[in-house]
């Protein structure tokens, strides 16, 4: 089921894979999944909000409000967005998600 | 789109996307046509010296590393070196020769380097012909046992190939052992002057019908694709030239560097000459500084005019190496090897 269509549950932290490496080119991102060779090119926001799940495990909510602080979008708006990029990430495998805090990570 | 969009602005913005370190020119096989120097003189560089570069081309976001030699993994330091690079979250890729990549190593790549991908050397499908090139006995036996336990912990492995005039008779075999073995074969070539002007490897090359067998047999083998996106080739060599970029016969000076045991930076592993040392300035400095890489891709840009649009040929490989050249004159004179 995807996110960016059901209303996940707030407690659910995302962070990024530590199968995934990735770099800034100027303001876009390249992305390389070490299991499947997979690479991903991302454009400014979704750089960002790599970023941001690199630096922390972070809940959906959490990320719409950094997204909409940073890029000056309203709130619905960087939520939907943050949403489909994590839908994304999660049909690549390169999120893991926490249901609670201290729970072990699952992949996707 | 990694292509279209990606290298397009490495290029534009000069960004170093690439390196390859060359950490050492120890090898534990002595291949007949190697291109190393052995005899180059240097100060190495030392483990503080590496992590102080990779934190470096980290911040310059650098993406992939290289780590080649001679054999890699005998420097003394290629485990910490390739624990630091993981650490600093580069694409590693490693071109060994598979000698040394017994189970312990293999384990202690996984856990502590985890590199993206491993490219070992093939020099023939059977014991007599790869042991001839490498001219250690044993060498393919060992090679075939390492890239199967390699493969069944879980690396990625490609195999590698030279065609010579001792393994031409076995392209196809080699492309059907690098299937069974998980590890799918890729042609280089051609052979090349050693780095110091010796043309002795010179004397093996193939002949110019094996270039077009392979040419045959890689079209055959190449899948077909049905989505391109997340399917990109991670090299990021520039193969085709396009828009309105000048046509030249590589990209050298354009996206990456080669840095040898002694911290010399070069815009190619064969182009021997200096931009600078790591000793001396550090990779920031010497990249964006040096013209070294804009002289280095002008002469790439002015070989490309002797083929007038054609196809690069040499020695009836598909490619033109500006270093090949400028080592075969080495002790050719100028004798032109290229024939478009």
């Amino acid at each position: 089921m995807k996110m960016s269509e059901t209303n996940p549950n707030s407690e659910e932290r995302f962070r990024l894979s530590d199968r995934v490496l990735y770099r800034a080119v100027d303001d876009e991102g390249v992305l390389v999944h070490l299991e499947n060779g997979r690479v991903m090119v991302v454009n400014e926001v979704a750089l960002y909000i790599v970023r941001e799940l690199d630096r922390q495990a972070i809940t959906v909510s959490e990320l719409a409000e950094s997204v909409s602080c940073a890029f000056e979008v309203d709130a619905p708006r960087a939520r939907v967005d943050v949403l489909l990029f994590l839908d994304q990430l999660r049909e690549e495998q390169a999120i893991d998600t926490l249901a609670s805090a201290g729970e072990e990570p699952t992949a996707g | 789109m990694y292509r279209n969009t990606i290298l397009r602005k490495v290029r534009d913005q000069r960004l170093l996307h690439d390196v390859t370190l060359e950490l050492t020119y120890h090898c534990n096989l002595n291949c007949f046509y190697c291109y190393n120097d052995r005899g180059k003189q240097g100060s190495s560089l030392s483990l503080r010296r590496y992590k102080i570069l990779l934190e470096d081309l980290a911040r310059m976001q650098t993406l992939f590393l290289m780590l080649t030699g001679g054999e890699p993994m005998l420097h003394p330091h290629f485990f910490e070196i390739g624990r630091i690079a993981r650490e600093l979250g580069f694409v590693i890729r490693i071109r060994t020769n598979g000698h040394t990549l017994d189970s312990r190593n293999i384990e202690r790549l996984l856990h502590e380097v985890d590199p993206y991908m491993i490219e070992v050397s093939l020099h023939g499908a059977c014991a007599e012909v790869h042991d001839r090139q490498t001219r250690v006995t044993g060498s393919f036996d060992r090679l075939i046992r390492h890239l199967r336990y390699a493969r069944s912990a879980g690396l990625r492995c490609v195999t590698v190939a030279t065609p010579t005039a001792w393994n031409e008779h076995q392209i196809e075999e080699m492309a059907a052992l690098g299937d069974e073995l998980g590890a799918p074969l890729r042609f280089q070539g051609p052979v090349a002057p050693r780095d110091n002007g010796d043309i002795t490897p010179l004397s093996i090359q193939p002949s110019r019908e094996t270039w077009d067998r392979i040419k045959a047999l890689v079209s055959a083998r190449r899948p077909r694709r049905t989505t391109a996106e997340t399917k990109d080739s991670l090299n990021p060599e520039v193969t085709s030239e396009s828009g309105l970029e000048k046509p030249a016969t590589c990209s050298v000076g354009l996206v990456g560097v080669v840095i040898d045991p002694y911290g010399n930076v070069q815009a190619c592993m064969h182009l021997l000459e200096s931009a600078g040392n790591l000793h001396h300035q550090s990779i920031e400095e010497i990249w964006n500084h040096s013209p070294l890489f804009v002289r280095a891709r002008q002469r790439a840009i002015d070989a490309a005019t002797v083929f007038d649009g054609k196809k690069h040929h040499q020695f009836g490989a598909p490619l033109f190496c500006l270093a090949v050249e400028e080592n075969c004159a080495k002790s050719c004179g100028s004798r032109k090897q290229y024939e478009p």
